[in-house]
């Protein structure tokens, strides 16, 4: 039974390679979108972990998750000293992480924080940032940066470099005469960390001297003329915060949204992050939605090819009836043909989204920062394979069913 | 000859699983006899966390005028003294004890805390009503349940209740730092339907 299928198939080669084809190439393209909307789910849901409130001036919820987290966007406002002074010494806070933001080093973000931001700042699954090499800040001109940074710009520790004000990618206006220096380079995190330079608080202010009237003065200070001066800060764009007790968030968070000495939000992190997740998800399911469609495409053309070829092998049908064929025969053989033809298309699909992943994972790594791993399917990836599977081989019983009805039709001997 | 060797192949089938079965059945005796409430599922509701003879004490800032608030607010150390004493009086929120240990079906609204790579609940906090307005405190610490399933459980719609279902534990270390509250070993997670 199976050699006289595959002759058959032999015979007909080229229409049943391009459904073959098509078949693959859906199952491959609904594969790899399956797994980049994975990774990037991940990439996006690992950021922050283990913070109970992220604290900004007044603005939206989003907006200040996209700044503070994200790194997109801009704060409205910054929080005063006293204010984030305040905060840390309640007794409800466990912990806090100022952050400063609103410069950058060649179109990366520069932060200004404490030393907390190694010792208390988590992401993923529980995890801390690890410096890589070199080390954290200690004097006021030293930078640790993230590792795509120190990738992209091909850092070493040691290195001067410069940063300028705004968040522009090209600085028209730099502070060159207090060159920064790379003390430190953080291993990769998968998350905007990686994009990020971190300096002290101390640096932003060192940094911002002469801005006081929101131009380069021409008044140059030297560099330790400054490291001698009192580099407390005003005041910080955000806080990160943690609590002693995880269930206190909703009363801290209701006391800073009505302090009354300043306007700030208050956030819970993760609730801002699902209602970020609720706009991007439909976007998300949409993507599923097509490649979907794309796979029942390619099925409906299998089974047509298939059925468009009953026509001209009537002969074929009617030689094997007379060689003693019964009808239910013929149904198995097409059966077989069609759930050979699924196999043959669900694997090559598979072994196309290898070499697609592999191939082009260089070049998505390096433009978005997606860092997508190769290895076997998941139980996603599975369940697919398993469902189309199952399909095609359904599908394909339609021929089957045809060609089982024409023969009996037919009869031995076929009117043409 | 073939039927009656089918017969006697079955029965020996037959025989092996019932074997087996009753196996299984004598390891869950055992697990059941070791404590007390350890299969009783018990519905509870919000108020039933509140120990009955509890009263809430007035909002003290509620019975104040503005006049009153802003001289006590004036920032001075005594002013700080009695807002806090006032604060800790208010929100006093005792906790059940006797419901320690219970395994328990409450109806409550998701406060997501962590998420997993895949957007899955890893640590959540339960509470009775969602996205309430400005116009009242927010919920007491013993309104408030800290849910942490033993694997990340996936929610489809955030904004709609839930049953929770799982081991209740009461937390009564009580420190300048910490509150007291209610914990929940959480087993499974179910739509909330009305007619339940």
């Amino acid at each position: 039974m199976l050699t006289l299928a595959w002759q058959s198939l032999r015979n007909r080669w080229g229409t049943v390679l391009l459904a073959t084809l098509a078949v693959a190439v859906s199952v491959s393209l609904i594969l790899t979108v399956e797994k980049i909307r994975h990774e990037a789910r991940n990439s996006f849901a690992q950021t922050v972990s283990g913070t109970d409130l992220i604290v900004g001036a007044r603005s939206g919820s989003i907006q200040l998750l996209l700044y503070s987290v994200f790194r997109i966007g801009n704060a409205t406002n910054n929080i005063s000293w006293e204010t984030a002074k305040e905060i840390e010494q309640r007794d409800a806070v466990k912990w806090t992480i100022p952050i400063s933001l609103g410069d950058s080093h060649r179109g990366y973000r520069v932060v200004g924080t404490t030393q907390d931001i190694f010792t208390q700042f988590r992401y993923g699954n529980d995890q801390a940032l690890r410096i890589a090499s070199g080390r954290a800040f200690d004097d006021v001109f030293d930078a640790v940066v993230g590792s795509e940074v120190a990738k992209a710009l091909e850092y070493a520790i040691g290195q001067p470099i410069v940063i300028g004000h705004g968040t522009g990618s090209v600085s028209l206006v730099k502070h060159d005469e207090r060159p920064f220096r790379i003390s430190g380079i953080l291993a990769p995190t998968g998350t905007p960390v990686d994009r990020s330079v971190h300096i002290s608080l101390a640096g932003i202010e060192a940094m911002h001297v002469d801005w006081q009237s929101g131009r380069q003065s021409s008044d140059e200070l030297s560099v330790d003329a400054i490291r001698e001066m009192d580099l407390t800060p005003k005041a910080v764009t955000a806080l990160m915060v943690g609590l002693n007790s995880r269930a206190a968030v909703f009363r801290e968070q209701r006391s800073i949204n009505t302090y009354r000495e300043e306007p700030l939000l208050a956030i819970l992190p993760a609730v801002a992050l699902q209602e970020l997740w609720s706009l991007i998800g439909v976007a998300e399911k949409a993507l599923f939605f097509i490649s979907m469609s794309v796979v029942v495409a390619g099925l409906v053309n299998l089974v047509s090819v298939l059925l468009a070829s009953l026509g001209e092998r009537r002969r074929e049908m009617a030689i094997l009836r007379a060689t003693g064929a019964r009808p239910i025969h013929v149904f198995t053989l097409l059966g077989l043909e069609s759930t050979g033809l699924t196999i043959l298309g669900v694997a090559s699909g598979l072994l196309l989204h290898y070499i697609i992943l592999l191939s082009s994972g260089w070049w998505i790594s390096e433009n978005y920062g997606l860092v997508i791993p190769v290895g076997i399917p998941d139980a996603q990836g599975l369940r697919i394979l398993l469902g189309v599977l199952l399909a095609g081989i359904l599908a394909g019983l339609i021929p089957a069913f045809a060609a089982y009805r024409t023969s009996l039709a037919d009869g031995m001997t076929q009117k043409l | 000859m073939k039927k009656s060797r089918f017969l006697s192949a079955s029965v020996v089938n037959i025989a092996i699983m019932l074997g087996v079965l009753s196996l299984a059945g004598c390891k869950k005796v055992d697990d059941v006899d070791v404590s007390e409430n350890i299969t009783t599922l018990t519905e509870i509701t919000w108020d039933e966390l509140i120990p009955a003879d509890f009263e809430q004490p007035e909002n003290p800032f509620e019975t104040m005028s503005q006049d009153e608030i802003d001289k006590l607010m004036d920032g001075s150390e005594e002013s700080k003294a009695i807002i806090e004493q006032l604060e800790k009086e208010f929100y006093y929120a005792p906790t059940v004890d006797k419901l320690d240990g219970m395994r328990v079906k409450l109806p409550a609204y998701i406060t997501p805390l962590e998420f997993d790579g895949q957007m899955k609940l890893e640590e959540f906090l339960l509470v009775p009503y969602l996205g309430a307005c400005m116009h009242t405190p927010p919920p007491p610490s013993n309104q408030i349940v800290h849910a942490t399933p033993s694997e990340a459980v996936e929610v489809d719609d955030m904004y709609s209740p839930v049953w929770a279902i799982g081991r209740l534990r009461v937390d009564t270390k009580k420190s300048a730092l910490a509150e007291a509250g209610y914990q929940l070993e959480l087993e499974d997670i179910e739509p909330y339907k009305r007619l339940q």
